[in-house]
This record gives C-alpha cells, sequence and structure tokens, in this order.
C-alpha cells in the first residue's frame, strides 16, 4: 500500500489512547466519589438517551451525576475511535499485530460497555471490579497499537523479559488494587489483610522490575548513544513514577483508612464509610489509581521498545507486510 | 476390536514353542490394544469435557443431591464424547493416513474396521444418551447429542472446507458446559429468579469458546506441514505466515481475561477473581509471544499455557466460585 502522509492508524491510536486516560480518570473518580449508582438506569440516562441528555442538567447538576454521565459519554466516543481504530488499521496498517489489537479492542470496548452497564443495573461490586480490571487491558491495548503502528522501528535494546514481568506485575497491581477500591462493608479483616498484603509484595515486584529494567536496558550498551535509547528513557522514566506512586499509595492508604496499623487501619470498623471522598483525599486516591494506568501503558511501550516478546519482530516486519497482503486479501 | 498388529501376531507364531515370548507376546497385543481403546476414544479430551460438566454442574447448583444420578450422568457423557471421537476417526480416516500424528490410528492403520468402529460408535452414542437420560433427563441428553453432531457432522467436514472450522469446533467445545447447567436444573433456577448460577455457567462457556482459538491455533502451528500434506484447511494452511493464527489468537486470548474474571461475580469470591486474572494474564502474554515471534517453541508454550491456565481456572471456579 502506498505510503500517506499521514500515518491515520498511529494518529488515531494515539487519539484513542488520550480519550481512554481521561475516559480511565473519570472512572476512577466515580469510583471514589461512589458515584456509579448516580445514574440508575442504562444505556439511557434519567429516560433520555444518552447523547441527548440535556447539557446544562450534565454541566450544572449534581457532581455525582457530572462524573457518570460524562464517564458514559467519554465512553462512547472511546467506542466510536476504537472503531474508527480497526477499520482503518485494517486497510492500512503495515504490521499485522496492529490489525489484530484493534481487532481485540474493539472486542473489549464492546465489552467494558455491557460491563459498565451491567454494573449499573446489577448494582453489583464484583461486576465493578471486572469493570475496573478491563479498563486498563483496553488502554494497555490502546498503547500497544498506537507503539506498533509508529513508522519508527523499535530500539531494541538488550535481549530481557524484564519488560514482560513488569507488564503482567503491573497489570496484576491494578487487579489487587481494584479489589481495594470495591471493598464490600461485609469483608472480612482477614481477606483485607490478604489483599494488602497481596498489594505491598505487588509493589515491591513493579518497583525492583523497573529497577532492574532501567539498570539492563538503560544501560544495555558500552556506548553512551545506547544509553540515551528511547527504551532506556521509558525504563527511567517508569522508575520515576513508580517512586511517585509508592508514595501516592501510602497516602491513600492514610487518605481511605487513617493511619496504618500492620495490614489493618488503625481503627478497623467494617461499615465506617471512606473518608476519601472529598477535598485532597480523592485527589490522592484517583492520583494512585491512574498512576497505576500509567505505570501499566509505559510499561507496554517499554516491552514494545526492547522487543521483549520476540527479537525477530523488527526483522519480520517486511516479510510480515508482505504476506499480510496475501493472508488479509 | 480387530486382532493385534502384525507385528505383534509374528512374534506369536513364529515363537509359539517358547513359553516366555509367547507371554511377552501377548502382554504387548494387551498394550496394543490398550493403546488402540485410548487412542479411539481419547480420553485426555473426555476428562476435559467431564471436568467441564461437573464444573458447570457446581456453578449452578453446588453439590448435586444424587451422587449416584451424577456419576452415571459422567459416565453417559463419557460415552457420547468416546463416540464422537470415534466417529471424527472413522470420517478422517483417510486424512488421518496422511499425517505422521495420526497415521497409526487404529482406523486409519487398518487395525480396525470402518463397520466395526460404527457400531461402536452407534452403542457407545446409545448407551451414553440413555444414561444422561436415565440419570438427568432428556434436556442434558438433547445438548450432548447436539453437541455429537455439531462435533462429527459439522465441524468434522469443515476441516476440509474452511479454516473457519475453529470457530464451529469451539462451540461444539463449550456446549458440554450446557449439560452440566441443565442437569442442575438451571433453567427452573433461572425462572425462580436465581440468575447466579445462570450467569456463571454462560461466563464459564464464554471462557471455554475463547480458549480453545490460542489453544487449537497453537496445534495448527505445530502441525501445519502435516495438516497441508492431509489437505486439512486449517488456518495456519491457508496462511502460512501464521499471521492469522497469531492474530486470532492474540485477540481471544485478550476477550478471555474480562470473560474469566466475570467468573467471579455470582459468587463475589476475590480469590476466585485473582486466581482467573492470574491464569487468563499468563495466557494472555503466551498467545502474544506466539503472535510475534510465530516460532515452534512459542507455539509449545502456548499449548503448554493453555492447559495450565484452563486447569487453574477450573480448578478455582470449583473451589471459590459456587455462588452464594
Amino acid at each position: 500500500m502506498k505510503p500517506t502522509f499521514f500515518n491515520w492508524t498511529h494518529l488515531i491510536a494515539c487519539l484513542l489512547v488520550a480519550v481512554t486516560a481521561v475516559l480511565l480518570s473519570f472512572g476512577a473518580l466515580v469510583t471514589t466519589y461512589e458515584a456509579a449508582m448516580a445514574v440508575p438506569d442504562w444505556p439511557a440516562t434519567y429516560g433520555h438517551n444518552m447523547f441527548l441528555f440535556p447539557l446544562a442538567e450534565w454541566l450544572h447538576g449534581p457532581w455525582d451525576l457530572f462524573l457518570e454521565h460524562g464517564h458514559r459519554l467519554l465512553g462512547a466516543l472511546a467506542g466510536i475511535i476504537t472503531l474508527l481504530l480497526a477499520g482503518v488499521a485494517w486497510r492500512s496498517a503495515t504490521r499485522p499485530a496492529v490489525r489484530w489489537l484493534a481487532v481485540a479492542a474493539v472486542a473489549l470496548v464492546v465489552v467494558q460497555g455491557v460491563l459498565g452497564g451491567a454494573r449499573v443495573l446489577l448494582d453489583d461490586k464484583t461486576v465493578a471490579k471486572v469493570h475496573a480490571c478491563t479498563g486498563p487491558l483496553f488502554f494497555a491495548v490502546a498503547v500497544a497499537v498506537a507503539a506498533l503502528s509508529r513508522r519508527t522501528s523499535p530500539d531494541h535494546g538488550p535481549a530481557t523479559r524484564v519488560p514482560v514481568a513488569l507488564l503482567v506485575a503491573s497489570y496484576l497491581q491494578l487487579v489487587a488494587g481494584a479489589q481495594l477500591r470495591h471493598l464490600d462493608a461485609t469483608v472480612e479483616p482477614s481477606t483485607f489483610q490478604l489483599l494488602v498484603g497481596l498489594h505491598i509484595v505487588g509493589a515491591v515486584a513493579v518497583t525492583v522490575l523497573a529497577a532492574v529494567a532501567a539498570a539492563t536496558v538503560g544501560a544495555g550498551g558500552s556506548t553512551s548513544a545506547s544509553r540515551s535509547t528511547s527504551a532506556g528513557r521509558w525504563a527511567k522514566g517508569i522508575v520515576i513514577v513508580v517512586g511517585l506512586q509508592l508514595l501516592l499509595g501510602v497516602a491513600a492508604w492514610v487518605a481511605n483508612w487513617g493511619m496504618p496499623s500492620g495490614l489493618l487501619p488503625e481503627s478497623w470498623q467494617l461499615t465506617e464509610p471512606l473518608r476519601a471522598r472529598s477535598g485532597w483525599n480523592a485527589v490522592v486516591v484517583t492520583g494512585h489509581v491512574v498512576l497505576g494506568m500509567m505505570i501499566l501503558g509505559a510499561s507496554v511501550v517499554l516491552t514494545i521498545e526492547v522487543g521483549a516478546l520476540g527479537r525477530s519482530v523488527t526483522r519480520r516486519d517486511a516479510a510480515d507486510a508482505a504476506a499480510a497482503g496475501r493472508a488479509f486479501a | 476390536m480387530t486382532p493385534p498388529p502384525a507385528s505383534v501376531e509374528l512374534v506369536r507364531s513364529s515363537t509359539l514353542a517358547c513359553g516366555t515370548v509367547e507371554r511377552v507376546a501377548a502382554v504387548s497385543g494387551s498394550a496394543v490394544w490398550a493403546a488402540d481403546l485410548s487412542s479411539l476414544t481419547r480420553p485426555r479430551i473426555a476428562v476435559m469435557v467431564l471436568a467441564t460438566v461437573v464444573t458447570s454442574m457446581w456453578l449452578t447448583g453446588g453439590r448435586p443431591e444424587h451422587a449416584g444420578a451424577a456419576v452415571v450422568l459422567l459416565v453417559g457423557t463419557a460415552l457420547v464424547a468416546a463416540s464422537s471421537s470415534v466417529a471424527n476417526q472413522i470420517l478422517e480416516r483417510s486424512t488421518d493416513r496422511r499425517m505422521k500424528r495420526t497415521a497409526s490410528r487404529p482406523i486409519a492403520a487398518g487395525r480396525l474396521s470402518t463397520r466395526d468402529a460404527w457400531v461402536i460408535v452407534a452403542a457407545s452414542l446409545g448407551v451414553g444418551v440413555a444414561a444422561i437420560v436415565a440419570s438427568a433427563g432428556w434436556r442434558p441428553a438433547a445438548a450432548a447429542a447436539a453437541t455429537w453432531l455439531l462435533y462429527v457432522a459439522l465441524y468434522t467436514p469443515l476441516k476440509r472446507i474452511t479454516p473457519l472450522n475453529t470457530a464451529v469446533g469451539a462451540v461444539a467445545g463449550a456446549l458440554p458446559v450446557a449439560i452440566g447447567w441443565l442437569a442442575a436444573n438451571g433453567p427452573e433456577r433461572l425462572a425462580a429468579g436465581d440468575a447466579r448460577g445462570g450467569l456463571a455457567v454462560a461466563a464459564l462457556a464464554t471462557v471455554l469458546y475463547l480458549w480453545q482459538f490460542p489453544h487449537f491455533m497453537a496445534i495448527a502451528w505445530l502441525y501445519r506441514a502435516q495438516y497441508a500434506a492431509a489437505g486439512l484447511r486449517m488456518l495456519t494452511v491457508v496462511d502460512p505466515s501464521g499471521l492469522r493464527a497469531a492474530g486470532q489468537s492474540l485477540a481471544a486470548a485478550l476477550a478471555m481475561v474480562p470473560a474469566s474474571l466475570v467468573l467471579a461475580v455470582p459468587s463475589g469470591s476475590i480469590r476466585l477473581f485473582l486466581a482467573a486474572a492470574v491464569a487468563s494474564i499468563v495466557y494472555g502474554v503466551a498467545a502474544a509471544r506466539f503472535a510475534v515471534r510465530r516460532d515452534d517453541a512459542s507455539a509449545r508454550a502456548l499449548l503448554f499455557t493453555s492447559l495450565g491456565s484452563l486447569l487453574g481456572l477450573l480448578t478455582a471456579a470449583v473451589a471459590f466460585g459456587r455462588p452464594v
């Protein structure tokens, strides 16, 4: 296919990443403010077609309604962009992985939309957890499409599987975090301790893996040029963000439950509402979630940059493009 | 079943005077017979089908009221599964002969006649369906018969026609979930307002459907040369670059993540949620690695990961996933 001036697949994928980042931030705020049931019906919003809900009511109505309806509108926008991306990628992307990841993104965005609706209609916390775990997965796929659809080839630093481990660990951290974010009031103290323990172990794992990735990828060669590769910069950036995330994690605990006492809050009262639904507490707690997603996204880019899933990917690109022309014809 | 292979017969006749060798030959004959029976009925597939049925029953209604009836149901299901396997080998005997992996199967190798094999198919299908009807009623029996039909009458011939055969075969692979659900009175529970068992089973069926794409694409990649020689239109034969197979694997594995997590919704079990996340993410990473590398090593790793992740998922579903 003749190259065009604009790399539309990459541009649309980048737009999708940006919209999804805002969408996930809105979703995190919805959870922080416990606003998921602010609109009790779905797919309608208080009986209105979602897209025709009065703008004034949305913008000047209650904060909970603003968050939940905004989250829905952003979700719809992400869905439309995803469909557009899949269409463009299928027609013009040179890397087959981009095409199939775009297809996976369509499947995930549809599932995510249905999960969002089910969460409201069933008012079920576990559905909310699944919704919270599918969002970052969709985000990771969008980031992967954006990274893979660039015209320039990845740097391919030294052979290491650490970025893959970091990617898996950062996603599982989000899964463990989702359990803590959507706590049931009836949860046992032992279960709470288990989740906190897992989250702390995950934090240690992510920190160690990020440091090892920075050390191996960032210092992958003997020349100063190799140290300043794109992969190296991503790895170092992840270390900095992980450091910030650790601080936010401690702050989020204090914002949610007060001072810690071992793996339990100082005063363990199962029915006590979270304290994070105001001011800076909300910013800290939501920021912790959003930063976790950014670490996941950066890990995806790092994994692709170093070709950790398959060192032969770049060498195969030309053959892939030719084969794809036949395979998808 | 026809007599043991000629090599065993030769040993037996030429050493008739020697009792020790005669006993060795007899043992070899029994071993070959057992190997043939195993090759015909493919017990590992049957075990997977039974594991699916048990998990489905457990998620729908918990411990069965009548253990004896449940055992008869499982025996009947195993017989139907064995019947479909034998029927598949009858229909594919010519292609089986052209593949090293399957050339020694008893029907392809001529150790079992087609007529005898059809008798086995009819007998095991009839007894199996009757056992299911007797133990759990006609509805699970109908689901078992539908699975048999889909596998034998649709999936098997489609392998020679279109690479879409995997998408059809995956339905047959997921359908045993319906056997367990119907046997545990799933529709009645649903009508009575208990939707949680139905949701768990729907999630399980979705997981099983999606799980099969990376699993079978890995097999199709590893044996692509043999499939091509046999004239079977697997995706890796139609597209030898492996791009489409890898792409389908990746897309299905990623879609399997939320489906696996939904398994935990009816029970609200945090442990099942975490186990499902780990199992499906590990599977997803293996599929992504295969999608990028498309070599035998990554296909083999994907194949083993598929088995481990499914085993882990079913075990966790049984251990923690009973709806409350």
